[in-house]
């Protein structure tokens, strides 16, 4: 290494000065606009609503006004709670059918398995399509029920066959050795596979609980009653149909002020939203950046 | 043994022969009977003879369709197929039963089918189309019957592997004698030794069947004018005639060629974007500079795609940053971003690259990780500087990675994602940013017309399909990996 250093040519030396300062640049661009949502969502809303520049500090004095008026807004709790229980009962249901199939599939000698496999990544290629999905999920009685988002999206077929990818390659002396100690697929699954897969087992569920996270699309054709919103539908309504209303109306926020509120709310209910999942992805960053490399080893 | 065994099949074959061509002939006899019960021209409520078996039925026709009812040319084929299956193969009676189960799922599929909706003509308008349907169903039935014949055909080199094996096994003069198993009985086995495994993957094979081929059967009310009452299979069917409504609207060429732009855009920007960053990032000697930027650059990509959007919307208002950008740099009359079609790809796929460019690159990354340092060292022997290294050494490293990733895209070239564009497209617009899938959307969910919807989506859905097929056959042909 040192002696590679020696042997930068100025070419090189003007590549490395060019490679760091456009990094740092692209650092900024990757961070501001976050920061300026934030530096808006603590600014005195009167001062934000007039002003016209780029901002880089609070204007005015700090205030937690708007965070205040985002909590009083009964739909956003309403929200986070209805995506905690898709995204848990979801994800163990994802879990539970993809560990068991792709435990099953990765099995030798099945005389089935090869025309089950097909059977699945044909689906990958090509689906029924919305709105004969839609009419599926009519036809079941799931339209506005919490069943209906889990149920139709059991299963993601990449991440059926990640999970296969990943089981068949675990050794099949551990299961012959395992059932000559008389243990069943079931045992073999939970005490050898479970273990020694846990890796990708975790990355697997990650995927799905993110998908979880950002799923607003089904909920919003198939969800009518408010009070089962994600919490991502929720943030729609707010961000992108300007419905502020259920929250200024009950402030104490005069009529004038109106806009300004609603404006600031609009900040701060985007912090609020993205705080807890830029909290914990530096912690998970590991698994996935692992979970693209699996993927991208091909099922 | 070997004797005694060669008579077993024969005496088998009896009865299997007899059972086939009873199912045959039961099945072919009731597709015939409620075809003809069914024949009734639904304007008129005239009989129409469609099987010339309308003596069976009691409705006797007061006039003849004069063209045969696909159903019924299906329902022969299959007959056909199944008693030559029994009187010629009775050994393969496993798929001469498949081949019956065929025609019973096709018989109840089209129960409800078999009327015509005819102008009290039978002439060559509307009707012609349906008609053309029917015989589509009629050919891919074929197919699949086809297909069952090639499944067979590699079914007899397993048979003769086994007479091979069987000559084996005769000149080792095992004691007590050998069988080698039928296929049924391979089947029975395989499933009395695997059912546990089975039944873990019944549930996912239960979810695909109920919510992915469920909805492939949905795809039927493209044919027709779908209504609730009528369900799937009662309601009119129109043919093809949603095809030719929407391919001489205006919004068939404003959508395809939307959606070509968007992906085509996004592949020459967003595509060399992360290799451009991989690249880079790999010249880094600082280690933890490398892992912060890392860090940062992937930040973008767990926002969610909702707050993501209404970032974008909120910035791109009037009042927002890129307003302010646009007059810091002296435009004292900022434009909304997202309220004039100009502007609305780029900031589609400017947006794209902010939140996946660091995404996007770990696997290029990873692609660099693995090339042999000792190529770098052999180059640096050869007098190759940095630049001609990286031409000479890291491109060639990382191009499989690239072109299998190339290929993905254009495979996907016709799927733009919907989602993203339904949160930021609006009646302004349209004009570039109606794809063909949020058009799919717009008439399907808000304006509820379900069949013209899922019409322009099987359009879609085929091409898409064909697309993935041709990027296979090429990356197949020029880097020999494909997908399957």
């Amino acid at each position: 290494m040192a002696a590679s250093r020696n042997l930068m040519t100025k070419g090189e030396k003007a590549f490395a000065v060019f490679n760091y300062i456009f990094m740092t640049l692209l650092c900024i661009v990757c961070i501001y606009p976050l920061w300026y949502v934030f530096v808006c969502s603590v600014s005195d809303p009167v001062q934000l609503y007039a002003q016209r520049g780029v901002m880089w500090w609070p204007l005015g004095q700090w205030s937690g006004r708007g965070y205040k008026l985002v909590m009083e807004n009964p739909n956003i709790p309403i929200g986070f709670r209805n995506t905690l229980i898709y995204m848990g009962v979801g994800t163990l249901l994802n879990m539970t059918l993809t560990i068991m199939a792709s435990y099953g599939l990765s099995r030798k000698g099945c005389y089935w398995n090869g025309p089950i496999m097909k059977f699945i990544a044909f689906t990958m290629y090509f689906q029924g399509g919305l709105i004969p999905f839609y009419l599926m999920v009519k036809a079941m009685g799931l339209l506005d029920t919490y069943a209906g988002i889990i149920l139709p999206v059991a299963v993601n077929t990449w991440n059926l066959i990640v999970m296969r990818t990943s089981f068949a390659g675990i050794p099949d002396s551990l299961e012959e050795s395992a059932r000559l100690d008389g243990a069943n697929d079931w045992t073999i699954l939970w005490r050898i596979f479970f273990p020694l897969a846990q890796a990708t087992i975790a990355v697997i569920a990650l995927f799905y609980a993110v998908n979880w996270w950002n799923n607003w699309f089904n909920p919003s054709i198939f969800l009518s009653t408010k009070s089962k919103y994600p919490l991502q539908l929720v943030l729609r309504e707010i961000l992108l149909k300007n419905d502020t209303s259920s929250m200024t109306q009950i402030g104490s926020v005069g009529q004038s002020q109106q806009e300004q509120f609603r404006m600031l709310v609009k900040y701060c209910t985007i912090i609020v939203a993205t705080v807890p999942i830029l909290v914990v992805y530096p912690f998970l960053q590991r698994y996935f950046v692992k979970g693209v490399m699996i993927g991208s080893i091909k099922g | 043994m070997v004797a005694a065994r060669k008579a077993d099949p024969a005496k088998a074959a009896d009865w299997k022969r007899v059972l086939i061509i009873v199912l045959c002939a039961l099945t072919l006899a009731s597709t015939l009977f409620l075809i003809q019960l069914n024949a009734v021209d639904r304007k008129t409520d005239e009989a129409l003879s469609l099987t010339g078996l309308d003596f069976l039925t009691g409705n006797t026709p007061g006039k003849s369709a004069g063209v045969p009812h696909p159903m019924m040319i299906a329902a022969i084929i299959f007959a056909a197929w199944g008693v030559a299956t029994a009187l010629f193969k009775p050994d393969k009676f496993f798929y001469s039963i498949i081949s019956a189960i065929f025609l019973i799922v096709a018989v109840f599929m089209f129960r409800f089918d078999v009327t015509y909706q005819a102008k009290g003509e039978f002439g060559l308008d509307k009707d012609a189309l349906s008609f053309a349907f029917g015989w589509t169903l009629a050919l891919v039935l074929a197919i699949l019957n086809l297909a069952v014949v090639i499944w067979r055909k590699s079914e007899r080199t397993l048979v003769l592997r086994r007479q091979e094996l069987d000559r084996i096994y005769a000149s080792a003069n095992i004691p007590g004698g050998y069988k080698v198993p039928s296929t049924g009985a391979i089947i029975r086995r395989d499933f009395s030794k695997h059912w546990p495994v089975y039944l873990m993957v019944l549930p996912a094979l239960v979810f695909y069947v109920l919510w992915c081929y469920g909805p492939m059967y949905g795809i039927l009310i493209a044919f027709n004018d779908y209504k609730a009452k009528g369900g799937i299979l009662g309601s009119a069917w129109v043919g093809f005639q949603w095809y030719r409504d929407f391919f001489r609207s205006a919004y068939a060429w404003r959508t395809i060629r939307n959606t070509l732009f968007i992906s085509f855009y996004n592949l020459l920007f967003g595509f060399p974007a992360p290799i451009i960053l991989a690249l880079m990032l790999n010249e880094m000697r600082s280690i933890k500079f490398k892992r912060v930027v890392q860090t940062i650059t992937y930040m973008p990509y767990f926002i969610s795609l909702v707050v993501m959007c209404g970032i974008l919307t909120d910035f791109c208002s009037t009042t927002g940053l890129f307003a302010a950008i646009q007059r810091l740099f002296g435009n004292d009359n900022p434009v909304n971003l997202l309220g004039d079609a100009k502007y609305f790809r780029s900031v589609y796929v400017g947006s794209e690259i902010w939140q996946r460019l660091g995404w996007d690159s770990i696997i290029y990354l990873s692609a660099l990780a693995g090339i042999d340092q000792e190529q770098y060292e052999a180059a640096t022997i050869d007098g190759a500087g940095k630049f001609k290294q990286v031409l000479h050494v890291t491109l060639p490293g990382i191009l499989p990675t690239i072109s299998i990733l190339l290929i993905l895209r254009i495979g996907a070239l016709m799927g733009v994602g919907y989602e993203k564009i339904i949160l930021l497209y609006n009646g302004l617009t349209y004009e570039t940013a109606d794809v063909v899938s949020t058009y799919v959307y717009r008439k399907g969910i808000v304006d509820a017309n379900f069949s013209f919807s899922t019409a322009v989506n099987l359009f879609n859905s085929i091409i898409n399909f064909l697309l993935v097929v041709f990027a296979n056959k090429m990356s197949a042909i020029l880097t020999e990996n494909s997908l399957w």
